[in-house]
């Protein structure tokens, strides 16, 4: 297989992904149209508020969401490497959600962790016999073998008397420590990628400062990339190199980390960096936030899904059609009528 | 204790001097742990443990700290949501009267609900789903005598016009509403019966970064508006230094520094503010942080290390913090509990 030079790094390629609920009420698109690139070795962060679509499209990318969805869309490239040096290029969308090739990728060359571990966590088994489980399932080792791979990993996150906290209930860790033991269970396999949701939400600060760590510490001895999902700009400063800004099921921008915070264009991409309280010299002044509310998913704006609240907001325009991602910078992208680029895709019609 | 109490009842000379609202002394919470068919007592989480500050009219005290340091069981203990073991609550109720919160029953303390008020963190769990905005909102009022009817529909309405909602949502229930509109019926709520003080634990925390900053504005404005006192229990250090006007950082049940937001944020006294700065993490790529790791986590509260508690995870202890135990003590207008806060130079935001 080849492959132009330039898309080498590449690992996953997420391109005009579409999928939603069918509910009571009607139909829900919680990922309308999203497009981004996951590059080998890097962290890529997914910033949004609630009901983005950040967890769905990360839930897409191992089919646990969208399974029974008639009108998902888009395609998921995942540009695999194998242990016996072959290569290849599988669209994700395209496997069946439960078939063998899906599962051998879920959890063992794709791997997630969640925001809170205790409910992710089975609350009956040992935290090392469903390590163990997940070993078990991905490669051809003994219980004792496997045991000792358990063991070893959890060492690696750090966690003291990994001997016998192996043998722990999820219950009898603290929240830290059952983060610690999610994410060696995750990467027990060592995954090309990581799906990271929210992993410090639910934690102190200075235990997410240690958990961050430790993930930028595991992603260089892994060589693996991650995808950081959350809500809180300051996580995405640490730890990401790139950074894809989501509103109501769109990426409506994608910077390299510095362009974003230094010259954010998206006008709600501005309005998330007003809105958050910053520790330092700035702190006290009046704080500057979007007015009014993600709009429901039911009753969605036509045009830019950002319209109904942005403050640049061009009459007739910016309310008839979607806006297409415009180039800005050498790695800034940004959807949005104000950045010259007049060409337009109707929305529900494919992105050029 | 006697540095301690003297410290207290220093005068700030930065600021123009202000009415004490509430004077904590040796508040101290400590929760039993029984076992066995006798309920033997078998040990004690000390969750607040001989916690003392004071918090001036019309402004707006922070208590931070990790989960488990007791800044949320001394929130409730202001409010007598729970019975404190042992210390002083003193409350002014501004017509010369001071009465001890922690002393208080019955009838007076029921009288006293009037002035204090609570607001949570979770906009869903804290409002009844089977109860209109009207109910909710209007509960407080009914409480304390008002009968339903045209004067409480008003009154209801006013309110809810004031923390920004419309006044025709209140024959709807909260299930019609978002986190932030949820967190706003609470507010109005805990304002319906105007009191002086309010506690709010964690009440941006649920929230979406946008809606947070929507909410801390209009926290804001209400104080300007109604001369509202705030004691402001959060993690979130960058809304606590937005929001407060002095902060209380709490570990392990005890008060290890005391000081006003912006010397607590540019010079911290303790190390543990200093590693609590550090971690917080900037909304900034260029600025490199320099992690100070923490190691270790949170002391048990019923096993509670000798001398300082916070010695097993602090880079800078020594022998005597292993055994002794410090005190509170006074140093630049700061109040810290650290045997090295004099020597020591600690690094705080940029």
């Amino acid at each position: 297989m080849t492959e132009p030079s330039s898309r080498d790094d590449l690992l996953l390629e997420v391109k005009d992904l579409r999928t939603g609920f069918a509910l009571r009420e009607g139909y829900v698109k919680s990922v309308d149209g999203a497009s981004f690139n996951v590059r080998r070795g890097e962290t890529i962060g997914i910033v949004g508020e609630s009901g983005c679509g950040k967890s769905i499209t990360a839930r897409s990318i191992l089919r646990i969401a969208g399974t029974n969805d008639d009108r998902l869309g888009g395609e998921i490239l995942y540009h695999r490497r194998r242990g016996d040096g072959t290569s290849g290029v599988v669209d994700l969308l395209k496997l069946p959600s439960n078939g063998r090739a899906i599962r051998s990728i879920r959890g063992a060359e794709i791997a997630m962790i969640f925001q809170e571990p205790m409910t992710a966590f089975s609350p009956v088994h040992t935290i090392g016999n469903q390590i163990i489980e997940a070993i078990r399932l991905h490669q051809p080792l003994s219980k004792d073998e496997a045991r000792a791979v358990a063991i070893d990993m959890l060492r690696r996150v750090e966690m003291s008397n990994a001997e016998s906290r192996i043998d722990a209930y999820p219950h009898q860790l603290s929240g830290g420590m059952r983060q610690r033991a999610m994410i060696a269970m995750a990467l027990v396999c060592r995954p090309q990628l990581l799906l990271a949701d929210e992993p410090t939400t639910a934690l102190d600060v200075t235990t997410q400062a240690q958990i961050l760590a430790l993930i930028r510490q595991l992603k260089t001895e892994l060589g693996m990339s991650v995808m950081m999902i959350t809500h809180d700009l300051g996580v995405i400063a640490e730890t990401a190199q790139h950074v894809a800004v989501m509103y109501l099921g769109k990426v409506v921008e994608t910077a390299d980390v510095r362009s974003l915070f230094r010259d954010p264009r998206h006008p709600y991409t501005r309005a998330l960096l007003a809105s958050v309280p910053k520790l330092g010299r700035e702190s006290g002044q009046r704080l500057n936030p979007v007015k009014g509310m993600v709009p429901s998913p039911f009753n969605r704006p036509v045009g830019c899904p950002f319209n109904t609240r942005c403050p640049q907001m061009i009459p007739g325009v910016c309310d008839r059609a979607m806006p297409a991602p415009t180039t800005v910078g050498a790695t800034h992208q940004v959807s949005c009528f104000l950045y010259g680029d007049t060409t337009t895709s109707e929305p529900g019609e494919k992105a050029a | 204790m006697n540095t301690q109490a003297e410290a207290i009842a220093a005068p700030d000379a930065t600021r123009p001097p202000r009415r004490r609202l509430l004077d904590v002394r040796h508040l101290t919470k400590h929760y039993p742990i029984t076992k066995g068919i006798l309920r033997r007592e078998v040990g004690r989480v000390r969750a607040v443990d001989d916690v003392s500050f004071h918090v001036d009219e019309g402004e707006t005290l922070g208590l931070v700290g990790e989960s488990g340091c007791g800044k949320t069981s001394t929130g409730r203990c202001l409010l007598r949501a729970i019975d404190p073991t042992s210390g002083e609550i003193l409350f002014d109720r501004g017509n010369g009267e001071v009465v001890d919160i922690a002393k208080v029953d019955g009838r007076a303390l029921k009288s006293l609900r009037r002035d204090m008020q609570m607001v949570f963190q979770d906009p869903f769990s804290s409002l009844n789903p089977r109860w209109t905005l009207l109910d909710i909102v209007g509960e407080p009022l009914v409480a304390f005598g008002m009968k339903p009817g045209r004067t409480l529909e008003e009154r209801v309405a006013d309110l809810l016009q004031r923390v920004g909602l419309r006044p025709e949502y209140m024959h709807r229930y909260p299930h019609a509403f978002s986190g932030g509109e949820r967190q706003r019926i609470g507010i109005a709520r805990a304002l319906a019966l105007n009191p002086k003080l309010v506690v709010a634990d964690e009440p941006v925390s649920a929230l979406d970064v946008s809606v947070r900053a929507q909410t801390l504005n209009l926290l804001e404005d209400l104080q300007a508006e109604l001369g509202l006192t705030y004691v402001f229990i959060s993690h979130d250090l960058s809304v606590v230094q937005h929001i407060c006007d002095r902060v209380v950082v709490m570990y392990v049940g005890q008060v290890v520094e005391v000081t006003e937001t912006n010397r607590l944020f540019y010079t911290p006294r303790h190390p543990y503010t200093e590693a609590l700065l550090s971690a917080v993490p900037k909304p900034d790529p260029d600025l490199i942080s320099a992690h100070l790791p923490l190691k270790g986590e949170v002391a048990d509260p019923s096993r509670v290390p000798p001398g300082c508690a916070f010695h097993p995870r602090c880079p800078y202890a020594v022998d005597r913090c292993r055994t002794v135990e410090p005190q509170l003590e006074s140093l630049d207008g700061t109040l810290v509990r650290c045997h090295r806060a004099r020597e020591l130079s600690l690094r705080g935001v940029e």
